[in-house]
């Protein structure tokens, strides 16, 4: 196929206006509350870990909604190289944003857990040590696209939006087999969760993932309205207008 | 393909060749980062047989990065994306001739630089060179594949290659664990016996990479 340009494409969809904005966030809010609530009062105390187990809920929702986002950007990257719309730039670029809000969250709740659990900050366990990879490699999304010169900005950002999420599952794989190799002090898996507990996990979920499509919604609106200011000027300043 | 790509590699050489100092910057690197790593941990180095392949792995990646940064400078000063274009030549084909000339070059600083950190660190085991070229080449495409495609990318920002290292290196971890596992293998035992799946990993992370950067090249230098 033979490239076109990557400055001047059409915008394509359209991000939600502000009405189904209110609404989603009500949706989004009023969820995040009741996990809230579930959390704190319905989920049954851990026998061993107490109080500090429930951190568990909030630290697993959060990495499932960032893994979503940046698959996201991964799906919306390959979407713009082919169709070469500017909503699949703007979403791939917002879900990013989205998603390194969450994934810190991660990254934060994870030692804290850790901690009390098993009384060490960090361990490096191929979950644990993928986010951190994860979080570097979006960091290094945002800074080329800052740093990216303007036409040439969504093409490269896309390449580098496919190329880091084809790295994820090859760091993780690569860093579960380092610590088996090495003595492995903990074992993430074997968790058992009782049925409130499932209930309370899932409602989570749920929750945190509805929260990111808002976050992600109200991003996507204000990157789609930056470039709709950013057109203003410049045919303001093509028309002379603006010195 | 194969022709363009051939000629593209010559040139590079060639172009190498004249002017040295890009090589010496990144056999000096190399040699900078094995001697501050001595200098750091020499006294508490016990195994330095284990030591060895980290420290010839991070010398080897600053190197690269080094070289990497170089590798577009002279195509968008001289407008070299454009000549190729004319010329007809695939962007896949410019995107593999860069990556041969900097496998080229590593190995060539690797030549010297891998000998002087085993001679360092008093690790020398000569029956296990043969294997341990066949790591460091597969080592040092992995560093090229991805490296080819990002200095390209980051060519295109406002620091122009200042931004390398920190796009390229987060993506490198599997390739440089790796490395260092098999190098770490080969040093310990003579044989890559104990490097399990680590050679299998970094031949698959260099296939994957080499074949996604390929197919990307052209959306990166598009104009």
């Amino acid at each position: 196929m033979p490239p076109r340009k990557g400055h001047g494409c059409s915008q394509g969809g359209q991000p939600a206006g502000w009405d189904s904005l209110a609404a989603m966030g009500i949706v989004a809010g009023v969820s995040m509350l009741v996990s809230l609530v579930l959390i704190l009062f319905f989920a049954p105390l851990e026998k061993e870990m107490g109080i500090v187990q429930k951190i568990f809920y909030v630290h697993v929702a959060s990495a499932f909604a960032a893994f979503t986002a940046f698959g996201l950007t991964f799906i919306c990257s390959i979407a713009y190289l082919v169709r070469r719309s500017r909503a699949y730039d703007q979403v791939a670029a917002s879900s990013v944003e989205v998603g390194l809000v969450f994934c810190t969250i991660v990254l934060l709740t994870g030692p804290i857990w850790a901690r009390a659990a098993w009384g060490v900050w960090w361990t490096w366990d191929p979950r644990l040590t993928t986010t951190l990879v994860l979080w570097l490699i979006y960091v290094g999304y945002l800074l080329l696209r800052a740093s990216a010169m303007r036409e040439r900005r969504r093409a490269v950002a896309a390449v580098y939006g496919i190329i880091g999420f084809i790295d994820v599952p090859i760091v993780f794989m690569s860093i579960r087999w380092w610590r088996t190799i090495h003595p492995v002090v903990i074992e993430l898996g074997g968790i058992g969760l009782s049925p409130r507990m499932k209930l309370v996990f899932f409602i989570t979920l749920l929750a945190f993932f509805l929260w990111y499509l808002y976050l992600l919604m109200i991003r996507w609106r204000v990157a789609a309205l930056e470039e709709e200011i950013d057109d203003l000027r410049k045919r303001r300043i093509s028309e002379g207008s603006i010195p | 393909m194969a022709r363009g790509i051939l000629f593209l590699i010559l040139k590079d050489i060639r172009l190498q060749i004249r002017s040295v100092d890009a090589i010496a910057a990144m056999f000096i690197m190399g040699l900078l980062v094995v001697l501050i790593f001595i200098f750091g941990f020499g006294p508490i180095i016990t195994k330095p047989a284990e030591v060895a392949g980290v420290v010839i792995w991070v010398g080897l990646s600053f190197s690269a990065v080094i070289g990497l940064s170089r590798s577009f400078e002279v195509e968008w000063r001289e407008e070299g994306f454009r000549a190729f274009r004319l010329a007809g030549l695939d962007p896949g084909a410019i995107y593999l001739g860069k990556v041969v000339l900097n496998v080229v070059m590593l190995l060539l600083v690797a030549l010297v630089l891998v000998p002087v950190t085993l001679v360092f660190l008093d690790v020398l085991r000569p029956g296990a060179l043969v294997l341990l070229g066949v790591v460091i080449f597969m080592g040092v495409v992995g560093l090229s594949a991805v490296g080819g495609i990002l200095s390209a990318v980051s060519s295109q920002t406002r620091g122009r290659e200042s931004l390398l290292s920190v796009l390229l290196f987060p993506l490198l971890i599997p390739a440089l664990i790796s490395a260092v596992k098999c190098t770490r293998a080969l040093l310990v035992g003579g044989t890559l016996a104990g490097a399990g799946n680590w050679l299998r990993l970094l031949g698959v992370y260099d296939l994957i990479f080499l074949a996604a950067a390929f197919l990307l090249f052209e959306y990166v230098i598009e104009e």
